[in-house]
């Protein structure tokens, strides 16, 4: 008899709750710039101003307090990052900032040797130095290689200063392309929001998860994933989908009969935020299943991300980028 | 997806649609065509102006991919996507059918064709699904495009063909992807790929020359090929081979047998995500624009200056056409139509609300 009743008492909860307005596809688009991107971008160049800040403490003086120091300054860069990493066409990508800040997949390794041609110079690098040299080298990627690869140990402070400087800079170029004025709401504004929304998920599943875990076990590719230096794959993953899972709750107002977005996103956050460790490492033995449980729950997310967000932001997508020929 | 003949009839002729206004005013203007469909789905091919104003639109029975023009007869022909099993060919003016092609036994078609310079002769590139070789159909224009022979591509996945300027010969993009129906866009070989440019003596009948690229570039696929009046062909690549390579992805074939491959710097390179989706030259010849809808961006190449010119954002772009000197049209899945200029500057074109598919048609006669 009681469940009966329980589910009685929690129909009527919900049949108490007021109606609510759906908001104008215009509408939603203003709101996800005010209430994820613009503060987003804001937190990100705080981070990334801290973390330039602990390049020149740890300069000054090296000491191994300082170096964790400045290990925890870039995870909060890269954490706040990865929150707005989602955002890829927006005002912030005019002149290939989102490229300079973050440089991945890393092709034709790139970073390593647009590092060797920065240490070239035979005094320490400029940020201007830096910002006129390959992408690759311009923000967090080459950041990580400095700070966690000790082979190049030698060359920390004669790059990373200049290139945290550089990251910052962006990072604040960033924020203001969001910000100062913000764009406006139009069909193309929310197109391209869409389009970046939904293609995350996609890049989240296909380029962070199975282009690592593979088919088997025996097609583990552990350098494939992102930041494997920094043991952050998974962390990245789950602030990716917090990003979107931020997305989907400002868009959940419009989607009274699709909670599924919703729920299924915050599930796959929960789940990446549950993991920790080295992906590759995780998909190659035992602990596989758990990887695969990830990816299958960003799928479902997916599914449910490819009809629910154009539909709310009001816009068609296409499909050329999908299946293309 | 098979379609019989009645229900491409029955469609095509319910969708025909346009407004004469829209028709007057844009027949003095450039036009262009391309297929597209609507929110629910819907396949049409439409015919429009540089503004978006839509000539006239035709149903289609399932989603097309390329169309080729036949100006001697007013015809356009109309490819279903890969692995269609149809093509249509439509009024140029009217976009009234005019004939449905299907496939032979055995074969499908890869969503490409073009015409002979005097009209008579419409190739196509198609499947041997039971060789996986790839054939160049060859229909006949006035017998209502009886098929009336074929030659060998040179490879597998023969994709983009262009008439040369000579009249004489095709240049085909054999892709080297081996496909069938049954596993759907599957690449069955993908250790095992050859892609090449195929140089094809229509006299003769056969092969004269094919062109390879570098053998560590064989996971490149050539897909896309655009043609310039002086027989400059340029190609696009899609990569099939791991995702952290960063392979040159557009490249010239010189009359004189030259291939020469594009130095993209990485920066624009990186945007392209290993994936070209159309080329197209400007009216100049002088300007090369190559779309990536995975990237979502286009870039543009000086070839005088041998330089990138700029390097466009603009999700899900893959159609492409010149629609002047130092101009482009282009069309994207999700974002309309937009005219791009050499400088990177983007204006809206209209479109909004269609999903365009890869590729477009300009109708430019008098160049």
């Amino acid at each position: 008899m009681l469940k009966p009743m329980l589910a009685g008492l929690s129909m009527l909860t919900l049949a108490l709750v007021p109606a609510q307005a759906a908001d104008s596809p215009d509408r939603l688009y203003d709101r996800i710039v005010a209430e994820v991107v613009a503060p987003g971008f804001s937190n990100l160049a705080s981070a990334a101003r801290r973390h330039a800040a602990g390049w020149q403490s740890f300069c000054a003086a090296p000491s191994e307090a300082l170096r964790e120091g400045l290990i925890v300054s870039f995870n909060d860069t890269a954490d706040r990052w990865a929150e707005v990493e989602i955002f890829r066409s927006g005002p912030s990508s005019r002149d290939f900032r989102h490229e300079r800040f973050h440089f991945w997949p890393e092709r034709k390794n790139a970073v390593s040797r647009g590092l060797a041609a920065l240490r070239a110079g035979s005094a320490a690098a400029t940020p201007a130095q830096v910002s006129a040299a390959s992408a690759a080298v311009q923000g967090l990627p080459a950041l990580e290689r400095l700070i966690f690869d000790d082979e190049l140990a030698a060359d920390r402070c004669k790059l990373g200063p200049a290139i945290a400087t550089n990251a910052a800079e962006l990072a604040s170029q960033m924020q203001a392309a969001w910000t100062t004025p913000a764009p406006m709401a139009s069909a193309e504004s929310r197109t391209a929001l869409a389009t970046d929304l939904v293609t995350s998920f996609a890049v989240i599943k296909d380029d962070k998860i199975e282009a690592v875990i593979g088919k088997t076990p025996a097609e583990v590719k552990p350098k494939a994933a992102e930041a494997w230096r920094s043991a952050r794959s998974l962390r990245n993953i789950s602030h990716n989908l917090e990003g979107l899972a931020r997305v989907t709750s400002v868009l959940a107002s419009s989607l009274p009969e699709d909670a599924a977005l919703v729920s299924t996103t915050l599930q796959a956050q929960r789940i990446a935020a549950g993991l920790s460790g080295d992906l590759g490492a995780m998909a190659a033995g035992d602990r596989r299943f758990e990887a695969i449980l990830l990816r299958d729950a960003v799928d479902a997310a997916e599914d449910r991300a490819v009809i629910g967000i154009p539909a709310a932001l009001g816009v068609t997508i296409g499909f050329n980028s999908l299946d293309g020929d | 997806m098979a379609i019989d003949r009645r229900q491409i009839l029955t469609l095509m002729l319910a969708g025909l649609a346009g407004s004469a206004t829209a028709r007057g005013e844009a027949l003095r203007q450039r036009l262009f065509v391309a297929c597209r469909m609507d929110a629910a789905q819907t396949a049409s091919v439409a015919c429009f102006d540089s503004h978006g104003r839509e000539v006239f639109a035709t149903a289609l029975p399932a989603r097309g991919h390329d169309v080729a023009l036949n100006a001697r007869h007013s015809e356009v022909a109309v490819f279903a996507r890969r692995p269609g099993n149809w093509f249509t060919v439509i009024d140029s003016g009217t976009g009234i059918p005019r004939h449905t092609i299907h496939a032979t036994e055995g074969r499908h078609f890869y969503g490409h064709g073009v015409f002979s310079g005097d009209g008579r002769f419409l190739y196509a590139t198609e499947n041997n699904m039971a060789s996986g070789d790839g054939v160049i159909c060859i229909y006949a224009a006035a017998d209502e495009y009886r098929r009336i022979g074929e030659i060998a591509s040179g490879g597998i996945g023969p994709h983009d063909l262009v008439l040369m300027p000579d009249g004489r010969s095709l240049a085909v993009a054999n892709g080297g992807l081996r496909t069938h129906p049954d596993t759907g866009r599957e690449t069955l070989n993908p250790a095992d790929m050859s892609p090449n440019l195929a140089v094809i003596d229509l006299a003769a009948g056969r092969l004269s020359s094919v062109f390879e690229l570098d053998r560590k570039l064989r996971r490149l696929s050539i897909r896309h090929l655009a043609l310039r009046g002086d027989g400059l062909l340029a190609f696009g690549c899609q990569h099939e081979g791991d995702s952290e390579d960063l392979p040159p992805l557009l490249g010239t074939l010189s009359s004189s047998g030259q291939i020469s491959l594009l130095e993209v710097p990485d920066d624009a390179l990186a945007r392209l995500d290993n994936y070209v989706g159309s080329v197209s030259f400007d009216d100049s010849g002088t300007w090369l624009t190559a779309t990536s809808p995975r990237g979502g961006s286009a870039l543009i190449w000086n070839l005088r200056r041998g330089a990138l010119a700029a390097s466009l954002m603009l999700p899900d772009v893959c159609g492409v056409s010149a629609s002047g000197p130092e101009s482009f049209l282009l069309s994207s899945g999700n974002a309309g139509l937009k005219t791009a200029m050499v400088d990177g500057s983007m204006t809206a074109a209209g479109g909004l609300g269609w999903i365009w598919d890869n590729h477009t048609l300009s109708l430019d006669l008098g160049r």
